[in-house]
């Protein structure tokens, strides 16, 4: 009897259900944007919505609300004003930030995302230069979630592409934490073709000072920054071959590292990279070997002349976006210690010493490369 | 079959489910404020003083053997027992209320307190009312899927695990190397030492299993403190109340999203058997002192225990109070109190 008692009322109360939320009364939150209006936060929400669409196709569509409020949190809770559902932001996908925000310091939004532990924190984090509502409400019948998107293609340009550097908020705040190292953001932007607005990439990304936007790197740096920092996997580099005409290389293998020389105040870097041609539209004879050596050397002045310009690039905007005070900081506690002061001095005044090492390994298909038409 | 019941007459415990128990125990105060108050002192060279930890803890418990050969802490002296039971008690307190907070802030997020509490104390009631034997034959049973889920944590956490975090090394001040490598030790240590006082099958090889537990405890810290400042810079890391968790919401496989929260069941299970044998020890040493029969005093006494634990450190201010100022004290002055009872024993021993 006492048994059956125990089991009766296990049952009762061991079952899991107490306060559990159905899906249908959640507002699950894809894509959050953020700006400050009249010194409170302005969120607009992108709110997952299953709807047929078909007869059998069930595909995502979004909802967009918009709120205001003196905290973020106040902001987020104010949407059940226009929702019939509570908010739910343990599946965020992306982060949008504008670019006045971003430039004030966004430190102000770690604290509720990092506090309340229902928000994933390992959301993509990006910024951009339009105005955060109209960015927020382009909803056209290409993509059924835009800053989903938005968000497969950061990380897919990151690696093969290299144009962007896609950061995750955990990792992001991270980087702000660290001592001598600062974080670069994506930037979108609204591309306006034939009356027909979309949700797209740009070629610069933003550069920060701690957790304020200093400046933007152009493309050619940011595919330097990816480089020199081991994020891509398979990118395309073009080079002039002559004059007027391109030739590219995709990176098969490579592998950078960068020191600096305590007793020098030189920043080192080595770069190997293995490489196939894939194109090369000049007529040029790759069986001779001296060509080929041409091509090499071409390929190697062109990338040294990139990675200087970066490095000129990143002493201007006085941000560390290498982790150069990182290294110091790392491998020589004392040398920081000491200079700790005047460190972004003495890294603004070091020389750039480059060892960069290009092989071509494959040329594909074709065997010479001279069969164009003049 | 006579010595088969013998063996298991629901009174003593065999050396391998103690073992398990002095792993469990050893750990039961690292997930909320171990993990929190070594990672603030000794930050990046937090590996560096759990492993001199380990060093001072094995040379403690060498100590120990030699003064307690049979590993028994008994007392039929009614003060002694009382102040067992205040620190029992005491430490019961702050590991239910750290379950319920890290229960509510981690998984039900809108479950009340109260049911919390019962959640866990419910099942491990019924285990400590059908006695020691089989509080042992459980923990060794769970100790198998507890290791399973640690070698799982380390394999999929593997990947992220980046050295460069652990630089610059040594850099520490003596003054935070000697207070975390002090928290380490009294952490780790205070909680086994009051095992002794169950009662167990064979006492010869007891005291091994007593500092190779202790060992396998303090390298499972080991290994979970390289996850937290390997996996993330420590400055991230000390933001938050439960590094460790933290660290395995990173656990995501193609498939199965939040894996971390499956794989943290590893603490759950610590959790669990802390608040155990904490409940079989309250009612060893109640019944010690004031010889009753029926169980409703005990129940009494947890019921309170449970509401007082979840009332009075749900006040922020009185949690921070116990968990920062007062704990490290209280587990410092068991440890003292523990040898002070070893050095009585011993000078009496000595007299005879």
């Amino acid at each position: 009897m006492k048994r059956i008692l125990i089991l009766l009322f296990s049952l009762f109360v061991l079952t899991g259900c107490s306060d559990y939320r159905e899906l249908t009364d959640m507002a699950i939150a894809s894509s959050i944007g953020l700006d400050i209006k009249d010194g409170n936060y302005n969120v607009i929400v992108h709110v997952l919505d299953a709807k047929k669409t078909g007869e059998k196709d069930v595909s995502p569509n979004i909802k967009i609300y918009e709120s205001s409020g003196k905290t973020l949190h106040e902001a987020l809770r104010k949407i059940v004003l226009e929702s019939p559902q509570k908010l739910y932001v343990g599946h965020l996908n992306s982060f949008v930030i504008s670019e006045s925000f971003a430039k004030e310091g966004i430190s102000k939004i770690f604290d509720f995302i990092l506090r309340d532990s229902e928000v994933e924190k390992s959301f993509n984090l990006m910024v951009t230069k339009n105005n955060i509502n109209e960015i927020m409400n382009i909803n056209n019948s290409d993509s059924n979630v835009p800053l989903q998107d938005i968000s497969k293609s950061i990380d897919l340009s990151t690696n093969i592409e290299g144009s962007t550097s896609s950061i995750t908020f955990d990792r992001f705040i991270e980087s702000v934490m660290k001592i001598g190292i600062d974080p670069v953001l994506p930037v979108i932007l609204i591309k306006d073709e034939d009356d027909k607005k979309t949700i797209s990439l740009d070629e610069q990304n933003a550069i920060f000072k701690d957790d304020k936007l200093v400046s933007y790197l152009n493309k050619d740096n940011t595919f330097i920054y990816n480089l020199l920092n081991n994020n891509l996997s398979s990118s395309v580099f073009s080079f002039k071959c002559d004059k007027n005409d391109y030739g590219s290389i995709e990176i098969l293998d490579y592998s950078s590292n960068y020191y600096y020389d305590f007793d020098l105040n030189k920043i080192i870097t080595e770069v190997d990279i293995v490489s196939g041609l894939s194109e090369l539209n000049c007529n040029m004879n790759i069986e001779n070997n001296k060509i080929m050596d041409e091509i090499e050397k071409k390929i190697k002045n062109e990338l040294s002349e990139n990675i200087n310009n970066f490095f000129n690039e990143i002493k201007k905007s006085e941000s560390d976006i290498l982790g150069i005070e990182q290294y110091i900081y790392r491998n020589n506690y004392l040398f920081y210690e000491k200079n700790k002061n005047n460190i972004s001095e003495l890294l603004s005044n070091s020389e750039i010493d480059l060892n960069l090492n290009i092989t071509i390994e494959q040329i594909g298909s074709l065997k010479k490369g001279n069969e164009k038409i003049d | 079959m006579k010595k088969l019941i013998e063996k298991y007459n629901n009174k003593y415990i065999g050396i391998l489910e103690y073992f398990t128990l002095v792993v469990f125990l050893s750990r039961s105060f690292f997930n909320g404020i171990g993990f929190q108050k070594i990672l603030s002192i000794s930050k990046q060279d937090t590996w560096i003083v759990i492993i001199t930890s380990l060093v001072f803890g094995i040379f403690f418990m060498g100590m120990i053997y030699l003064f307690n050969k049979k590993n028994i802490l008994e007392s039929n002296n009614k003060v002694i027992n009382f102040i067992l039971l205040i620190f029992v008690i005491v430490s019961f307190m702050i590991i239910l209320n750290d379950f319920v907070t890290f229960a509510s802030l981690k998984y039900l997020f809108e479950t009340s307190n109260y049911f919390i509490a019962f959640l866990i104390l419910f099942p491990s009631l019924y285990i400590v009312n059908k006695g020691i034997e089989t509080i042992g034959r459980t923990s060794l049973f769970m100790f198998f899927i507890s290791i399973l889920l640690f070698m799982i944590n380390c394999i999929v956490l593997f990947k992220y695990i980046d050295f460069n975090n652990l630089k610059p090394m040594l850099v520490l001040s003596n003054n935070n190397f000697f207070s975390s490598l002090i928290h380490a030790i009294i952490y780790t240590i205070s909680p086994i030492l009051i095992l002794n006082i169950i009662p167990k099958n064979n006492c010869k090889k007891i005291n091994l299993c007593f500092i190779f537990g202790y060992i396998i405890s303090t390298l499972s810290i080991l290994i979970i403190f390289f996850y937290i400042t390997t996996v993330y810079n420590y400055k991230y890391m000390d933001l938050f109340n439960y590094p460790a968790y933290f660290i395995l919401k990173k656990a995501e496989y193609k498939l199965i999203a939040n894996g971390g929260n499956v794989l943290s069941l590893f603490f759950i299970i610590d959790y669990f058997f802390t608040i155990t044998i904490y409940l079989y020890l309250i009612k060893y040493i109640s019944i010690k002192i004031f010889n009753y029969k029926n169980n409703i005093f005990y129940y009494a006494i947890i019921i309170i225990c449970s509401f007082l634990s979840i009332i009075l450190l749900s006040n922020i201010i009185i949690k921070n109070i116990i968990l920062n100022n007062i704990l490290i004290y209280l587990l410092g002055f068991f440890m003292c109190f523990y040898i002070l009872i070893l050095y009585k024993k011993k000078l009496k021993k000595i007299k005879k």
